[in-house]
């Protein structure tokens, strides 16, 4: 399972070489941080997962067998100890999990199988971003992402993070969680739903310039002026509008 | 193919993973149905956008004592 750079990485950790672990931790750090939150109800009990998962990973070195890749091995540790961990913190008292309702709190959650219900209620409209790219570079939209991913039920948080942010196959996934590929698929499916609408919301707001085509200025404009459904309107905005 | 079957396809879609026998069936539904192509090609910008979420670089108080740990566990020396 071991590409041939985790190999020699492996040789080297497992040679005391504090260079080849210090670039490990500068590497990994941050994303365990950021897959310790997703269990964790204070920064604080995060940071101490993290430091517990690199206690383990110091101590399990040795005895890594390479079934997995490296990365995933030391997410599996952290998932194991977060879990542990949380649970030690939640009998202690007081904290609220994150609601597993869906988005618009009706309960209702996509299933496979069930068409759009609990995906979206009006159906989707296109964005026509001109410049998708500049979207994505843009501050505001990641700050959208953040939140919206953030908000997620724990477990669907957990899947979209390691699939989508991290790029865990979904077969590690499965394993370093301890879920089926049918429920990986489903919390993924919902996750990424939910992400959308946060973006949509944001794409879709007249008075969002930013990721608005100049098109659909035009029509925002042709809308204001006509109060009627457009579109497309020419360049200048004066022309016909259609229903 | 319907709405309800190309939606339960579409995260095979966006990872590219759809089985062959379905894609053709896929691409022409995501393309006559209005509101599935929308979906569809927003489920991908999103992904397209979580992937580049990079985690927030930060330092660990708590690097020191790891170092330590380590050259303890694999140099000799005392923690």
């Amino acid at each position: 399972m071991l590409g041939e750079g985790e190999e020699k990485l492996l040789v080297k950790l497992r040679s005391g070489d504090e260079t080849a672990f210090s670039t490990l931790f500068e590497e990994l750090n941050p994303r365990l941080h950021g897959l310790a939150r997703t269990f964790a109800s204070s920064p604080a009990l995060a940071e101490d997962i993290v430091q517990e998962t690199w206690l383990a990973v110091i101590r399990g070195l040795r005895g890594f067998e390479g079934r997995s890749s490296l990365r995933t091995w030391i997410f599996s540790i952290l998932v194991r100890r977060a879990r542990t961990m949380s649970a030690r913190e939640r009998r202690r008292g007081g904290v609220v999990m994150h609601s597993n309702l869906s988005e618009d709190g009706s309960g209702i959650e996509w299933e496979p199988g069930r068409g759009r219900v609990g995906l979206w209620e009006e159906s989707p409209t296109p964005w026509h971003l001109d410049d998708p790219a500049g979207v994505l570079q843009s501050r505001e939209l990641i700050e959208i992402l953040e939140r919206a991913l953030e908000s997620l039920p724990e477990l669907q948080r957990q899947v979209v993070l390691l699939r989508d942010v991290e790029d865990v196959s979904s077969t590690e996934v499965c394993n370093v969680l301890g879920i089926t590929e049918t429920n990986q698929r489903v919390l993924l499916h919902r996750g990424r739903a939910r992400i959308r609408k946060a973006l949509d919301r944001y794409l879709q707001d007249e008075s969002n310039t930013l990721a608005r085509s100049p098109s659909r200025r035009n029509e925002g404009q042709a809308r204001t002026v006509a109060s009627r459904p457009v579109t497309a309107s020419p360049p200048d905005g004066s022309g016909p509008t259609h229903e | 193919m319907n709405c309800a079957s190309a939606i339960d396809l579409m995260g095979d879609a966006i990872e590219g993973c759809l089985a062959a026998n379905l894609k053709d069936d896929f691409d022409e539904h995501v393309q006559a149905c209005t509101p599935c192509g929308a979906y569809f090609e927003q489920l991908c910008f999103t992904r397209k956008a979580l992937a580049l979420l990079s985690p927030r670089s930060r330092t660990s108080g708590r690097r020191d004592e790891l170092m330590k740990r380590f050259k303890s566990e694999f140099g000799g020396e005392d923690p």
